[in-house]
């Protein structure tokens, strides 16, 4: 195993990360890593296209490419996509990606309030700050990161699920943490359709052979966010306008400063939770907004829930973090991070690299390739976001009368190529009225999504845990230095939710 | 976001989710449990089930103790949601929508039925002058189509 005996190699790692970072500063790879930025962002800000559609998409465009092209242009994709997602969050409040959920909280409000241009410059600026700081932490704390990721074994990352799934019930539903953890709740019933992962058992299929790969995360996700919306605002006589001058972008030096502590412990946390398998940026960026939440105090403590810049750069800084820690397993040690990561592994594939322990061996310096093409990612995207930041803010700052109308269309075309059917449409609209009727009841959708994402993790990991711990006393939980933290996490954010909801809504 | 519900409402929702959770885990517990239960289909709708059930009873006693005059007050946005004027509008937004991806898709092809849609959506809900309203419903219509079926290669409804 890797551990502190390695940690001399620091001054190597970063020579040889140099090395790489001018070779991915060559004009053709720096004008794929534009490319794929301004594709990935096009993508991320369309309400009703996530991530892991782009990725899905733009693998067979890469397939043509040289590895370095492709590596290039796939990462420039992957945090292009990512950071799009805040664009509608902020303006329309239909979060492009679950890990926006966070931003659209704090940004939305913001954009009513004539701010959205200030929002969308810190969340663009926190996103380059996350992953830069998730880069350098990568970089220097490799081993490290990876030591820890190891001893997660099935029982804590089944604690780590159940943590994500209440964190964020906790911090949407505000003052009724209750309400939030009922939506996560929902969502783990909802992801438990379909075969079962471990005995292959059809589980609330009701007969439906389309439900037996499950109810389809990509259409349930457009139905709470996309339609929900539509309905919400379209229906309304005199819907909320944003402010076509939507204010200054370039966040002030006094934001800056504000936001540099936040940004930086969000850059490790993301960082470290990136690193951790199956999680990503969406349960990194609800646990960066949790923290920086909970450390908040005086004025920026009130701003939380009403539009609160400190809040997005936790968000943004954290799930941009995660995705140079997303990468890490994956190259390290095989093990895809996440859907995403897993689909960046396929066209790993289609240019016969074999990731593992062995591919600093097999392919001397990929890994730092990696490292240098997110950097330079992260720079395009930024550059490229700022850019097109001023038009996409008057194209969805138009009368709501005729944006939700537009888009429409578009959760219908979202919904059909998640798997190419009709049913996923069906499915978007079912969740679209669910989603509508829960906003109404104040029960918050994103909590849903974080229990339909991780509900399948929780489910099988906790059932390798069983049979680990079979025929051992149950005391032999606390036994695992790791384990023990995250358990009191958990009753931590237990009990203060349920002494929260059991004192008075907000 | 929406409003954070009255308290008829969360009586409601309380009521709704108990049930719902009594089914889950009597449909739990009827599942087959091949090895135990340590690796039964059912165990974790069981433990959902069984949590959702105690969130149920924890939010009615929440409201419960909660004083009418605690309410939280709706925002401006908020209170035009619940008057029933406003239902008819939901269900003309709804039954559109519905009818577009059900009816128009199936019954034209997806650039006609998103041009009709556009058009009769932006007409009822916008009153724009005729000529914008054809122009943006045609303009949008090809994009979308152009873009996802032209240049990303995406099969379209």
């Amino acid at each position: 195993m890797i551990g502190f005996s390695q940690m001399p190699n620091f001054i190597a790692e970063f020579a040889s990360f140099l090395n790489q970072l001018t070779v991915a500063l060559q004009p053709g790879l720096l004008l794929a890593s534009v490319v794929g930025a301004a594709l990935g962002i096009f993508w991320g800000a369309m309400p009703a296209l996530s991530t892991t559609m782009a990725m899905a998409l733009l693998i067979g465009f890469s397939s043509v490419m040289d590895l370095n092209t492709a590596i290039m242009f796939l990462l420039a994709v992957y945090l292009g996509s990512t950071l799009g997602g805040s664009i509608s969050a902020v303006f329309i409040n239909i979060p492009g990606t679950p890990a926006a959920v966070c931003t659209g909280i704090e940004g939305f409000p913001l954009a009513r309030k004539g701010q959205g241009g200030l929002a969308l410059g810190t969340a663009l600026t926190a996103s380059l700050i996350g992953n830069v700081a998730g880069l350098v932490f990568l970089v220097f704390l490799f081993p490290l990161i990876l030591a820890l990721a190891l001893k997660i074994g099935s029982w804590e990352l089944f604690l780590l699920a159940v943590i994500g799934i209440l964190l964020s019930g906790s911090l949407t539903a505000s003052g009724q943490p209750i309400k939030g953890w009922i939506s996560g709740g929902l969502g783990i019933l909802i992801s438990m359709v379909g075969l079962d992962p471990v005995n292959a058992y059809p589980r609330y299929t009701f007969g439906l052979n389309e439900l037996y790969g499950g109810a389809g995360f990509v259409p349930i996700m457009i139905g709470l966010f996309g339609f929900a919306e539509v309905l919400r605002v379209l229906p309304s006589r005199s819907p909320y306008t944003i402010p076509q001058s939507s204010g200054r972008l370039f966040p002030p030096f006094r934001i800056l400063k504000r936001i540099s502590k936040t940004g930086l412990r969000s850059g490790i946390i993301g960082a470290t939770i990136g690193a951790i398998p199956p999680l990503g940026p969406d349960v990194a960026a609800f646990v960066c907004y949790g923290v920086a939440k909970r450390q908040a105090k005086g004025q920026v403590a009130q701003e939380y829930g009403h539009g609160s810049l400190d809040g997005i750069a936790a968000a943004e800084t954290g799930n941009s973090a995660s995705i140079g820690g997303t990468l890490l397993p994956m190259l390290a040690i095989g093990i895809p991070g996440g859907v995403v990561a897993a689909m960046y592994l396929g066209a790993l594939n289609l240019h016969n690299v074999v990731v593992g322990p062995m591919i600093d061996f097999s392919y001397p310096g990929l890994v730092h390739f990696h490292y240098a093409a997110l950097l330079v990612g992260a720079i395009s995207t930024y550059v490229v976001a700022l850019i097109i930041a001023k038009p996409t803010i008057k194209l969805l700052t138009m009368p709501r009368q005729v944006l939700m109308p537009l888009l429409v269309p578009l959760c219908v075309i979202g919904a059909y190529a998640s798997d190419m059917t009709m049913f996923g449409v069906y499915v978007m609209l079912v969740f679209g009225v669910i989603g509508y009727f829960l906003n109404l009841i104040g029960v918050p959708p994103g909590p849903m999504a974080m229990g339909i994402i991780l509900g399948p993790l929780a489910d099988s990991s906790f059932r390798r845990a069983m049979a680990i711990f079979e025929g051992e006393q149950v005391w032999i939980v606390l036994t695992r230095p790791v384990g023990v933290v995250l358990l009191l996490v958990v009753l931590w954010v237990l009990y203060d939710g349920f002494f929260r909801s059991l004192r008075r809504p907000a | 976001m929406g409003g954070s519900g009255s308290r008829a409402a969360d009586y409601v929702l309380a009521c709704s989710l108990a049930a719902l959770s009594v089914a889950v885990i009597v449909s739990a517990l009827a599942m087959p449990r091949p090895g135990g239960w340590g690796q039964a289909p059912g165990l974790f709708p069981l433990i959902c089930g069984s949590a959702l059930l105690v969130m149920a009873a924890i939010l009615a006693t929440s409201v419960w103790r909660r004083s009418p005059r605690e309410e939280a007050a709706p925002d401006e946005f908020d209170t035009e949601e619940m008057s029933g004027l406003h239902l008819a509008r939901i269900l003309i937004v709804a039954g559109s929508v519905a009818a577009y991806a059900l009816i128009l898709i199936p019954l034209l092809s997806f650039f006609l039925a998103t041009l009709v849609y556009l058009a009769a959506t932006l007409w009822y809900f916008w009153r724009g002058w005729w000529v914008w309203i054809i122009l943006i419903s045609l303009a949008t219509t090809i994009f979308l189509t152009q873009t996802f079926e032209r240049f990303f290669s995406v099969m379209l409804p």
